[in-house]
């Protein structure tokens, strides 16, 4: 009858967990958002001024930084708008900003096309190797 | 009763009581999970750019023709006094209306400084609606701006 028992009481434990398991929530996961990495290399002419468009495809963080500038420490203009109109990129900010590996302009943005300028205020006096890296989602 | 005969009662009993958690078992497993599914319906949007020269205490507007349902946005983008240079965080005010007459008679408007985010929006039906941008005492001269409309 001892065996009996226990194999009542083991049954009823199954069953018991069997129901406990099947009773688990499920929690909806978010997929995070990718985020891309455009790289920028080019020259900037004394005085001029270049720019780069890139594709939000989802609202986010915006991250820009001057990395290098031909292994000079001088501070330029750079900026983050939008393309269009007789203007290269319409600004809707701009920082003076030295090379760095610190993001010199962070900005939330929505889905869309946008633009990063670099421009030269007159500290250039020619023609200087640049890179800027763009970090959006 | 034989010692032999109550075992094989026993095992019975206990085959019986095993067939039972297992039915119990099936029983539970039966109630599957139902991993939860999310449609997306993407309505086509368009974008359109308001960019003008605005004077000090002056207002421009512009019109769009939404084709659907939805929600317009209006962002202002960029407020500069030259092509070309660091600009200044001036706000205007920003807003979404109805044309009327020569001008715009905006039913949602905001004081914003120039961002990369909608700063105004309002739901909208096919139809002609006009996003207005207006000095808002802050202008000590012409300045371009550039502004954003998202529409469906």
């Amino acid at each position: 009858m001892r065996i009996l028992a226990l194999s009542l009481m083991t049954a009823g434990a199954l069953a018991g967990a069997a129901c406990r398991t099947s009773s688990t929530t499920t929690t909806p996961t978010t997929a995070s958002a990718t985020v891309t990495t455009d790289t920028v290399s080019s020259h900037l002419a004394a005085g001029g001024s270049a720019t780069r468009t890139f594709v939000a495809k989802s609202a986010g963080t915006v991250k820009v930084t001057l990395t290098s500038l031909g292994g000079l420490d001088v501070a330029l203009g750079l900026g983050i708008g939008i393309p269009g109109g007789s203007a290269p990129c319409n600004l809707a900010q701009s920082v003076a900003a030295r090379p760095s590996s610190v993001p010199q302009i962070v900005a939330a943005v929505d889905p869309g096309t946008f633009c990063v300028q670099l421009f030269d205020g007159g500290v250039l006096n020619g023609d200087v190797p640049f890179t800027v890296t763009i970090e959006h989602p | 009763m034989s010692l032999v005969s109550l075992r094989m009662r026993a095992c019975r009993m206990a085959y019986g009581a095993a067939v039972l958690a297992g039915l119990a078992v099936s029983a539970c497993s039966s109630s599957t999970t139902t991993t939860p599914s999310t449609t997306t319906t993407t309505a086509a949007t368009y974008t359109e750019l308001f960019i003008g020269t605005l004077s000090r205490g002056g207002s421009l507007f512009y019109s769009f023709s939404p084709v659907g349902s939805g929600t317009a946005s209006a962002t202002l983008a960029s407020v500069a006094t030259t092509r070309i240079g660091p600009v200044q965080p001036v706000p205007l005010s920003v807003g979404i209306g109805i044309p009327s007459a020569w001008d715009c008679a905006a039913t949602t408007s905001v004081i914003a400084a120039p961002g990369l985010t909608a700063q105004a929006s309002s739901a909208v039906v096919a139809g002609t609606y006009c996003v207005r941008v207006a000095d808002v005492g802050q202008l000590t001269g012409d300045v371009t701006f550039a502004v954003r409309i998202v529409h469906p």
